[in-house]
């Protein structure tokens, strides 16, 4: 009973403490839908010319990295547990995430590489610049897609999470009317 | 337990709007011309890339000046589209001159398209110079005209004034600096990319419910039920 007691009076404190620490989940809907509005405009280089084509682009590798970070348990954990279960939901979304990873580090490296607003003006073979332009065009369509598959396996996530944290002031308006 | 109830009919809600989404968005993109599947421009970036003095970054596709340059992208959408159609005659002058080759497609040779431009005012060896300069022809302009996508009266007026200024070579290196340079005319691809974010997305979930039926079917075969 007094521990009862003890646990009711507890939940309320850790609410109280919890409204100033940092809502990592929160942190991750507003940090995703970043990334998914900065990739969709930073696709079209002749949307947003070529200055803000690769400034973006860095902006969004910053995210990206800071994706990983916020996720990072997750891929330790499903790292070591692999190679345990073969059919499973979070398997697919494991080599995804990998191949997505693998492409838009390439497609990063490559973008710095034949970057031309950024000032870096690294002297490359004109022949291999070319190459570079062409697999940095193809890698990002692949990006796309990727990225579709990876929004899509995680619908769920983002419509329980974007509704409660976008969303989440149209009940409350509701209930004050 | 309403909470329970609740939670399957809000993930219902939210796929029929996912889908009334994409459907609605697919139409106006499909009306504009933006619709593509991943597959197709990705094809169309290595065909562009693909030329020895052709290859550009989009933003380095200015020899052909002002509004042409968006009738040249999308022209080479749309020679990409209707490349299986186009058949090339080569007669015996056309060997002689591989300019006038007669380029038969189901609706316009290029040779009453070229003389369509003549007559419509266009310089036209300045228009075929500009656009071999970046490693395509007058065939993708003509591709765009037989797709329906304009007309060539519209493509005229469009490049009429473009052609009494030569392209020089230093437009072409010509590229905005500042960062807040957006074309909004090309909008619709941007809306394009977001489509085929959620159409993926509906097409995974009505996906999903077959495989995983699968998935669960291997695993009982796998693992049989003991009593």
């Amino acid at each position: 009973m007094a521990a009862q007691l003890l646990t009711r009076k507890a939940v309320p404190q850790a609410r109280a403490t919890s409204k100033f620490r940092l809502n990592k989940t929160r942190l991750n809907v507003y940090l995703d839908l970043l990334l998914t509005g900065v990739f969709i405009v930073e696709m079209e280089e002749h949307f947003t010319g070529l200055a803000l084509h690769e400034v973006l682009g860095l902006l969004f590798a910053v995210a990206f990295v800071l994706h990983i970070v916020l996720h990072w348990d997750w891929i330790v954990s499903l790292t070591r547990n692999f190679f345990k279960k073969l059919l499973h939901e979070s398997r697919v979304n494991y080599v995804l995430n990998v191949a997505l990873f693998l492409d838009m580090i390439f497609v990063t490296i490559s973008g710095i590489l034949i970057s031309r607003t950024l000032g870096l003006s690294l002297s490359l073979d004109q022949e291999f610049q070319r190459t570079l332009q062409t697999l940095h065009m193809v890698g990002s369509e692949l990006v796309l897609i990727i990225v579709a598959l990876h929004v899509a396996l995680h619908w769920k996530w983002i419509v329980t999470n974007g509704s409660k944290y976008l969303f989440g002031w149209i009940p409350k308006l509701r209930r004050s009317t | 337990m309403a909470r329970a109830e609740k939670r399957p009919r809000r993930s219902l809600r939210g796929f029929l709007i996912l889908v009334a989404l994409v459907v609605i968005s697919g139409a106006i993109l499909w009306s504009q011309g933006d619709l593509i599947s991943p597959v197709q421009s990705t094809a169309m970036v290595i065909s562009m890339s693909s030329g020895e003095d052709g290859f550009a970054m989009i933003s380095d596709r200015s020899a052909l000046p002002g509004s042409a340059e968006t009738v040249a992208e999308t022209a080479a959408d749309a020679h990409a589209e209707v490349s299986t159609e186009t058949s090339v005659e080569t007669s015996s002058t056309a060997a002689e001159q591989p300019e006038a080759a007669a380029v038969t497609t189901g609706t316009m040779t290029l040779e009453t398209f070229t003389a369509e431009l003549a007559t419509a005012g266009v310089d036209v060896e300045a228009v075929s110079a500009s656009m071999s300069a970046e490693g395509r022809s007058l065939e993708n302009l003509l591709a765009v005209v037989n797709s329906g996508r304009t007309t060539v009266a519209d493509l005229a007026a469009r490049l009429s004034g473009d052609s009494a200024q030569p392209p020089s070579e230093t437009e072409s290196e010509t590229e905005s600096t500042s960062l807040l340079d957006f074309r909004w005319e090309e909008l619709g691809s941007v809306a394009y990319n977001l489509w085929v974010i959620l159409a993926a997305t509906a097409a995974v979930i009505v996906i999903a419910r077959p495989a995983g039926w699968v998935v669960n079917r291997m695993k009982r075969v796998q693992r049989p039920v003991t009593p």
